[in-house]
């Protein structure tokens, strides 16, 4: 461990005011417009938002990994206090299942169906730690024996078709954790699963966190299960952060309207039987084409007024802050 | 309730599939689907539940017409489904899968994914299937504009947005929805779920809804079956199922539904272990 990665308040991860353009048949794609966060070690920080607001782009800047065309610009992307943003890919390559564990929503993506998943795991470790070569097959047993897959020696030598869908995740993790990262980006590892099988991953995800004090940027779609499991939440909406706060302060009253309605959309929200419709957010999400003047929830706002026609920063509220023209005067009041 | 005449049954359906682990290993059978027969009222909503691998995606299949039971009849408004056309079928008979990845033909722009279904049951002319697919598309709360995109153009729950949009244009009588929400975010989830609500009410569409989200169910279900290892082990109206379940297992996994509550991690559940596999 260097002394850079020993001090406490550098956090693992920082991102300045990062944007990503993506061509489209009807012009630029602005997807991510201004991301700034933090992620500390041991901290888990939990993305939430509409669907199409920018989550995996997000992610996939970060790392280095957007589609072919796309245009990543920030003020600062900076991993364990070194600049990746102007690091080049071979760099992002060397630290991209090294220090950095990645882990996407679809197991099936993530690993080569023709190779075994012992070569798939062995030919990581050996590709980051070519002078220890000779260690990776025991990693590899004692990876997937963290990540609690029974029988880990037999498991090596079978293919990833040959495992049901809750165990190809259990190995992607055991690969996102063969090299010892010190923070994993995790982008809907749970989705494609049934509930007994997602509580167990994400319960692994958390545990190994612990064990091993990593960093974890969880993007998910699920309330519930970011509540249980953040420190953090981040909302985003339309590209931007809209929000951010600690959880349970979060949860307790959230401060964006986006936000708050995202809560009242929750089924259990609603009065059982009452047969009435569940509240939703009325209208879609504004175009990502050019761009957005103004708050970019407005057109969909209950609270909207004359003043979210200009652009409206995220507030400072001590501790949390919020993007919103309201944000901050609720104290005010009470 | 019983007056509603019937519109897809399932009698003593059972689906078996042969494993062979390898090429000297013995073969192994496993009964997906075991006896099962149900009724799907006309316009119902039938939620169906259970832990992954209980045969709820076989069953659907098998309701669908696209694999043939291993024994026992399913029967589309009273005639063998076996006796139907696919074209036949589909004109009152619509799935919605779960993954809105592989759904979706990735050289298409949602434009032609949502009208194929009309160009090739040849209904309406060029504007009427634009105006169509014009229509579908808001109703799902997906933006115009992404018509001209592809698949690989669009967040995953904007795919799934499409695929019931796709779904949809046909106007079937019957949906047979498959984890439909379980890739959205809650407002969009809101949207669908009021969406199939009311295509229930104003269409009188009857529903299969499998989920695993029990929120879901009970928004929506009128009836809720209770699946384990291939058979039906509880059956009956939704608020009654799901607020006072005869069954333990139909209880075990009622206490395994997630709300709410920061910092209070993920709970071990009693049917984990029996998920391990
Ligand atoms: N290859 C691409 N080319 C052009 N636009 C794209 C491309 N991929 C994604 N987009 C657009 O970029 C925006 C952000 O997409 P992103 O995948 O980050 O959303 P997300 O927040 O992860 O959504 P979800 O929760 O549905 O996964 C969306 O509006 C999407 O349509
Ligand atoms: N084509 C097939 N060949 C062999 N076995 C199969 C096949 N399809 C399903 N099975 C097996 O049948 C059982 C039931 O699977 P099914 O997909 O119906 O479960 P499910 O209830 O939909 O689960 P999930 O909630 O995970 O989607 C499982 O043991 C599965 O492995
Ligand atoms: S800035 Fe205005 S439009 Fe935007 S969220 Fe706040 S009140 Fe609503
Ligand atoms: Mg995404
Ligand atoms: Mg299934």
């Amino acid at each position: 461990m260097t002394a850079t990665e020993m001090s406490e308040s550098q956090p693992v991860l920082a991102v300045r005011d990062m944007h990503v353009r993506l061509p489209h048949r009807a012009g630029i794609v602005h997807a991510v417009r201004g991301v700034s966060f933090d992620l500390h070690r041991g901290e888990t920080v939990c993305v939430v938002g509409e669907s199409g607001c920018g989550k995996s782009m997000s992610a996939m800047a970060i790392l280095n990994l957007l589609p072919r065309g796309a245009r990543r610009e920030a003020g600062a992307i900076s991993f364990l206090g070194e600049d990746v943003l102007n690091a080049g890919e071979r760099r992002m390559s060397e630290l991209r299942g090294d220090r950095i564990g990645m882990i996407f929503q679809e197991p099936l993506t993530a690993l080569n169906p023709s190779l075994t998943i012992g070569e798939q795991l062995m030919e990581v470790f050996r590709r980051h730690r070519p002078n220890r070569k000779g260690e990776a097959r025991e990693r590899a047993v004692d990876m997937l024996t963290q990540v609690g897959i029974p029988d880990p020696r037999e498991r090596l030598s079978q293919y990833p078709h040959q495992l049901s869908g809750g165990l190809r995740q259990r190995v992607v993790i055991a690969m996102a954790l063969m090299c010892e990262p010190t923070m994993i980006i995790a982008d809907e590892p749970t989705t494609a699963l049934d509930v007994t099988i997602q509580a167990q991953i994400l319960r692994l995800l958390i545990d190994l966190k612990d064990r091993f004090g990593l960093a974890l940027l969880l993007i998910t779609h699920d309330l519930a299960v970011a509540s249980r499991v953040a420190d953090r939440i981040v909302v985003m909406y339309a590209g931007e952060v809209v929000e951010e706060a600690e959880t349970a302060a979060f949860f307790a009253a959230p401060r964006h309207p986006y936000a708050r309605g995202l809560m009242g959309c929750l089924p259990s929200a609603q009065a059982h039987g009452s047969g009435a419709p569940l509240q939703i957010i009325p209208g879609t999400v504004p175009s990502l084409i050019g761009e957005i003047s103004g708050c970019a929830f407005r057109e969909r706002c209950p609270e909207a007024e004359p003043a979210c026609r200009s652009d409206v920063a995220l507030r400072d509220l001590g501790g949390r802050s919020a993007r919103c023209v309201h944000a901050g005067l609720e104290e005010a009041v009470a | 309730m019983s007056a509603k005449p019937s519109v897809l049954s399932v009698r003593h359906v059972s689906k078996t599939y042969r494993l062979t682990a390898g090429m000297m290993a013995p073969v192994r059978q496993i009964n997906a689907v075991n006896d099962v027969s149900l009724d799907l009222r006309e316009g119902e909503v039938l939620g169906l539940i259970g832990e992954s691998g209980c045969g709820k995606s076989t069953l659907s299949r098998l309701l669908l017409g696209l694999e043939a039971p291993s024994a026992g009849d399913v029967f589309l408004n009273g005639r063998p489904i076996s006796s139907l056309s696919r074209k036949e079928i589909a004109r009152v008979l619509q799935p919605v899968f779960q993954d809105p990845y592989s759904s979706l033909n990735p050289r298409e722009t949602v434009e032609q994914a949502v009208s194929r279904p009309l160009q090739v049951h040849g209904i309406g002319d060029r504007a009427a299937i634009r105006r169509k697919v014009a229509e579908t598309i808001d109703a799902v709360g997906l933006p115009r504009r992404a018509l001209a995109s592809y698949p690989s153009q669009l967040s995953g729950g904007q795919r799934q947005r499409v695929a019931i949009a796709r779904a949809l244009i046909l106007e079937p009588r019957i949906l047979i929805c498959d984890e439909p929400t379980s890739a959205l975010d809650v407002s969009v989830q809101a949207q669908i779920l009021n969406l199939l609500s009311e295509l229930r009410r104003s269409a009188n569409i009857s529903l299969i809804l499998i989920s695993h989200n029990l929120q879901v169910v009970q928004f929506l279900a009128d009836r809720v079956a209770v699946m384990y290892v291939g058979k039906i082990i509880e059956e009956g109206p939704a608020a009654q199922i799901l607020r006072a379940p005869a069954q333990a297992y139909t209880r075990r996994l009622l206490a395994s539904a997630l709300d709410i509550a920061p910092g209070k991690g993920i709970p071990l559940l009693d049917n984990e272990v029996a998920a391990v596999a």
